[in-house]
C-alpha cells in the first residue's frame, strides 16, 4: 500500500501533491531537503493547495523542511494550509510556530 | 430488520453470534458505526462490550457473522492481513495499559518505531504534536508510575492517535476521573474526532458525558440490542429496560446478576423443598 505524493519545483516554489503519509512523507523530506540545500533562493515557498489528504505526518514533513531550510539560512514560508492540514496545526498547538510563516496565496505565474 | 451496506458506515457487523461457555455473549447482533462519527455503546457490566471491542480489533473471533470494516471482513483476515488492519485502529484499553519501563515520550513513539520508518527527528515532532494535543508535552519525561490516572489516561491517548488511526476505540475512557477531567477527555474526544478526520467507537457507563459527545448510541443487553438512536431519542425511549440503564437503576427488567446457580447450591444447602 503505497501512497502516492508529488514534488514539482514552480520558480521559487516547492508544490507538494497527492496524499501524505507515515510512508510517502519519506522520500517527499530528502527531496525537499536537497532543493533547500541547491538551488532553492534565500526566500523560498511550500504549497500545500494541491494536497488531498494528510496525516500528522505531513506537518512533520513541513517541520522538517523548516529544520533544513534554518541550516542554510534561508527563508521557507508556506502558502495558506488546507483546513484539514490547519486544523492539525491548531490541535497540535503549531500556530505559533506555522502562522508566521504563511504566505499570501499567490496566483500561479501564467506559462512560458 | 437489516440494512443494507453503505459507503456511509466504516464499520457493518451483521448477524454477529459469540459465546461464552454455554452463553451468548452476542445473539444475532446488527451495528452501524458511521464514518466520522462517534457512536457509544451502553450496557451493563459484564454484556460484552469489551468483548465486542476485540472482535472488531480482530483479537477473537465469533462463531458467525460478518465484522465488515470498511469492505474487509476481519474474522476472515490472516495474520498479515490482520497486521495491516490494525494499524489503522487505535485503542485506548480500559486497563490504561502504558508500558511501565518506558517514559511518556518512549510510550508514545513505541507504534511509530514499530509501524513507521520515519527518522528519530519526525518522531520526535510526532510524538510532541500528540503529546501537545492532550496536554502532557510537558510530562514528555516522566515516568508511567509518576503521573495521575487522568495524566496516564491522556498519556494513553497521545498513544493510541499517533499513527492517525482512521478508527479510534475507546473503553471506559471516564473511569476513575472526577467530573472536571472527564468534561475535559469528553471534548478532547470530540475534538479529536473532528479534526482527525476519525470515527470513533466508545464504551461507557457514564451516560451523562457519553451523551454529551456521541452521534448515536447501542444499549445492548442480553446478548441484544435493546435499544439505539441519537442520544435525544434514546433519552426520550419508552421502553422500559433502556429507561432503566439510562437511569441506572439497579433493579427491573436488565438483571443485575450474572447468571448463577441456586444460591443453595453455591453454599451447599439442600434446596428448601
Ligand atoms: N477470556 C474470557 N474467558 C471467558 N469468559 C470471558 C472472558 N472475557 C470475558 N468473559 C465473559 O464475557 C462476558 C462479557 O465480558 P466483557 O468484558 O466484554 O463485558 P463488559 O460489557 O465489557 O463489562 P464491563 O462493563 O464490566 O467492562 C462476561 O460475562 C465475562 O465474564
Ligand atoms: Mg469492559
Amino acid at each position: 500500500m503505497t501512497a502516492q505524493a508529488s514534488l514539482s519545483l514552480q520558480g521559487d516554489t516547492l508544490i507538494v501533491a497527492g496524499v501524505l503519509d507515515h510512508e510517502s512523507v519519506l522520500s517527499l523530506e530528502a527531496q525537499g531537503a536537497t532543493w533547500l540545500a541547491d538551488t532553492a533562493p534565500a526566500t523560498c515557498y511550500a504549497d500545500l493547495t494541491q494536497v488531498s489528504y494528510s496525516s500528522s505526518a505531513g506537518i512533520a514533513l513541513l517541520l522538517s523542511w523548516l529544520r533544513h531550510a534554518q541550516q542554510q539560512h534561508k527563508t521557507l514560508r508556506l502558502r495558506p494550509l488546507p483546513t484539514k492540514l490547519a486544523g492539525l496545526v491548531r490541535l497540535s498547538g503549531l500556530d505559533e510556530v506555522f502562522g508566521p510563516l504563511i504566505a499570501e496565496a499567490k496566483a500561479p505565474p501564467a506559462k512560458a | 430488520m437489516t440494512t443494507p451496506p453503505s459507503a456511509d458506515n466504516l464499520i457493518e457487523i451483521r448477524n454477529l453470534r459469540f459465546g461464552r461457555g454455554e452463553r451468548w455473549i452476542f445473539d444475532g447482533v446488527d451495528m452501524n458505526f458511521a464514518r466520522g462519527k462517534i457512536t457509544a455503546i451502553m450496557g451493563p457490566s459484564g454484556t460484552g462490550k469489551t468483548t465486542l471491542l476485540r472482535l472488531i480489533g480482530g483479537q477473537l473471533r465469533p462463531e458467525s457473522g460478518s465484522i465488515a470494516l470498511d469492505g474487509q471482513n476481519i474474522p476472515q483476515l490472516n495474520r498479515q492481513e490482520l497486521f495491516a488492519v490494525r494499524r489503522k485502529i487505535g485503542m485506548l484499553f480500559q486497563s490504561g495499559a502504558l508500558f511501565t519501563d518506558l517514559s511518556v515520550y518512549g510510550n508514545v513513539a513505541f507504534p511509530l518505531r514499530v509501524h513507521t520508518h520515519l527518522p528519530e527527528r519526525m518522531i520526535q515532532d510526532l510524538v510532541l504534536m500528540k503529546l501537545h494535543a492532550v496536554g502532557l508535552r510537558g510530562a514528555r519525561d516522566l515516568m508511567p508510575s509518576e503521573l495521575s490516572g487522568g495524566m496516564a489516561r491522556r498519556a494513553a491517548l497521545a498513544r493510541a492517535i499517533v499513527l492517525d488511526p482512521a478508527l479510534l476505540m475507546y473503553d471506559e475512557p471516564f473511569v476513575g476521573q472526577d467530573p472536571i477531567s472527564k468534561g475535559m477527555l469528553a471534548q478532547l474526544i470530540r475534538l479529536l474526532n473532528e479534526t482527525l478526520g476519525l470515527t470513533s467507537i466508545i464504551v461507557s457507563h457514564d451516560v451523562k458525558e457519553t451523551a454529551s459527545i456521541a452521534d448515536y448510541l447501542y444499549i445492548i443487553a442480553d446478548g441484544k440490542i435493546i435499544g439505539q438512536g441519537t442520544p435525544a431519542q434514546v433519552m426520550s425511549t419508552e421502553d422500559a429496560r433502556v429507561r432503566q440503564f439510562i437511569r441506572g437503576l439497579a433493579d427491573g427488567p436488565v438483571p443485575f446478576h450474572y447468571p448463577a446457580r441456586s444460591y443453595q447450591q453455591d453454599l451447599g444447602l439442600e434446596p428448601v423443598p
